[in-house]
């Protein structure tokens, strides 16, 4: 898990993502437990409030729950439910750039598509 | 709102014509960490100074924990003020100023000092004097760190200090400020560093508050805005510039305040570039008379 700094999105949206992106490849488990808030900010030298808003996110969209007590967990579905997410921005966050940036340097839709089926092998 | 922990009213100061600080409100919360900026002269040593009792404004109020902080002994030891500039009694060693400087305050903790004297390798038997000016600053950080003070204020206290030594601070800092709450208000040049660890900042200019703002509220409402320069001043028509710059037919505008993902998706479909401004250019923005 790192921050950019530098970048345009906040620290604490980057820290929910970045709890997410790990959810969707497996790195944490459905019902393990998440590091403590306290525990991100001295990691990533941030206030613990920042790091508090990033998993607050989470909680608000039932990816990720507290148990009194002990800590944060990832709630079951939390994988299909990033997924649900992502797709319904997938559009605006990478296709919208893609057609933009292909239509500045006069890459046909033809030209596109077969890019995407071949996958990156022939790209010349 | 939390816990008021510190509240100065109309505060005014005044150094023969100059007015260091100009009708000075603000308020601090219980257990947080405060990020004072300005430029230097722009009245942030006063404010530090008045509200722990060094020197006395000529009108307006300073309540500390609820009560008048002016000289008042019930309050004083719950604040714990680190100057930038020299405070300590030349001949004396180390060991003998952190024992002194423990004294003054209701939660000292002295094996916390020694912790921290080991962190950071400090060498309690040298005499003050001796010291080099990065350990006068790292002297400054062990009292303050280790006082526990609820009211904890450092005015630039990582000057002559390495990039790690500065690393190991805030790291300190931030851990505990987790394990054992208070409010820190740190004034501090070296913004982009520390942006992130302050949960608000506070701007002062020329004795004013300007902004009082959650630090990441800051980099959310700031964005460049570049293009050719007819479409940067039709898209920037309406909205607070902060700063231009042209390079032949280019021009770049800084606009701050809160601007919808819709309307800077807008842009983005006009041609402009649209790009994050650093803390530390916006501070400069902000502050430009």
């Amino acid at each position: 898990m790192k921050l950019d700094f530098s970048s345009e999105k906040s620290i604490y949206l980057q820290i929910a993502e970045n709890i997410e992106n790990d959810i969707l490849r497996g790195a944490i488990e459905e019902e393990s437990q998440l590091p403590s808030t306290n525990e991100m900010a001295v990691i990533f030298k941030i206030n613990p409030a920042t790091a508090g808003k990033g998993v607050g996110l989470l909680v608000d969209e039932e990816i990720v729950y507290k148990k009194r007590g002990i800590g944060m967990f990832v709630a079951q579905g939390a994988k299909k439910q990033i997924q649900k997410k992502r797709r319904r921005v997938f559009y605006d966050n990478y296709i919208s750039t893609l057609l933009f940036e292909a239509n500045s340097i006069g890459i046909t839709r033809d030209e596109l598509v077969k890019m995407i089926t071949d996958g990156g092998a022939d790209n010349e | 709102m939390s816990e008021i922990i510190l509240e100065t009213k109309n505060l005014t100061k005044s150094y023969g014509n100059v007015k260091a600080l100009d009708n000075f409100n603000v308020k601090f919360e219980k257990d947080k960490i405060y990020g004072l900026l300005g430029r230097n002269g722009a009245g942030k040593t006063t404010l530090l100074n008045i509200t722990t009792s060094r020197i006395f404004t000529d009108s307006g109020m300073v309540t500390a924990f609820g009560e008048n902080a002016v000289e008042n002994g019930q309050v004083l030891p719950k604040i714990c003020y680190m100057p930038e500039k020299d405070m300590f009694m030349h001949k004396m060693k180390v060991r003998e100023i952190i024992k002194h400087a423990g004294g003054f305050y209701a939660d000292f903790d002295m094996q916390y000092a020694e912790n921290l004297c080991e962190k950071f390798v400090l060498d309690k038997n040298k005499k003050y004097n001796a010291l080099s000016r990065g350990y006068e600053s790292i002297l400054r950080i062990v009292i303050g760190l280790a006082s526990r003070a609820p009211l904890t204020i450092f005015d630039e206290p990582v000057l002559g200090l390495d990039a790690a030594v500065r690393d190991i601070f805030y790291t300190e800092l931030i851990e505990d400020f987790t394990n054992n709450p208070r409010t820190f208000i740190i004034s501090t040049h070296l913004i982009e560093e520390s942006a992130d660890i302050f949960e608000e900042a506070i701007i002062i200019k020329n004795g004013q508050l300007i902004e009082q703002t959650a630090c990441e509220t800051l980099k959310e409402n700031a964005h460049y805005v570049s293009g050719k320069a007819e479409a940067v001043d039709a898209a920037a028509a309406g909205l607070n510039v902060i700063h231009t710059e042209s390079v032949a037919s280019v021009k770049i505008c800084a606009i701050y305040g809160k601007v919808s993902p819709e309307k800077l998706r807008e842009l983005k479909a006009a041609g402009l570039d649209i790009s994050p401004v650093p803390v530390q250019k916006l501070f400069i923005y902000l502050t430009e008379n």
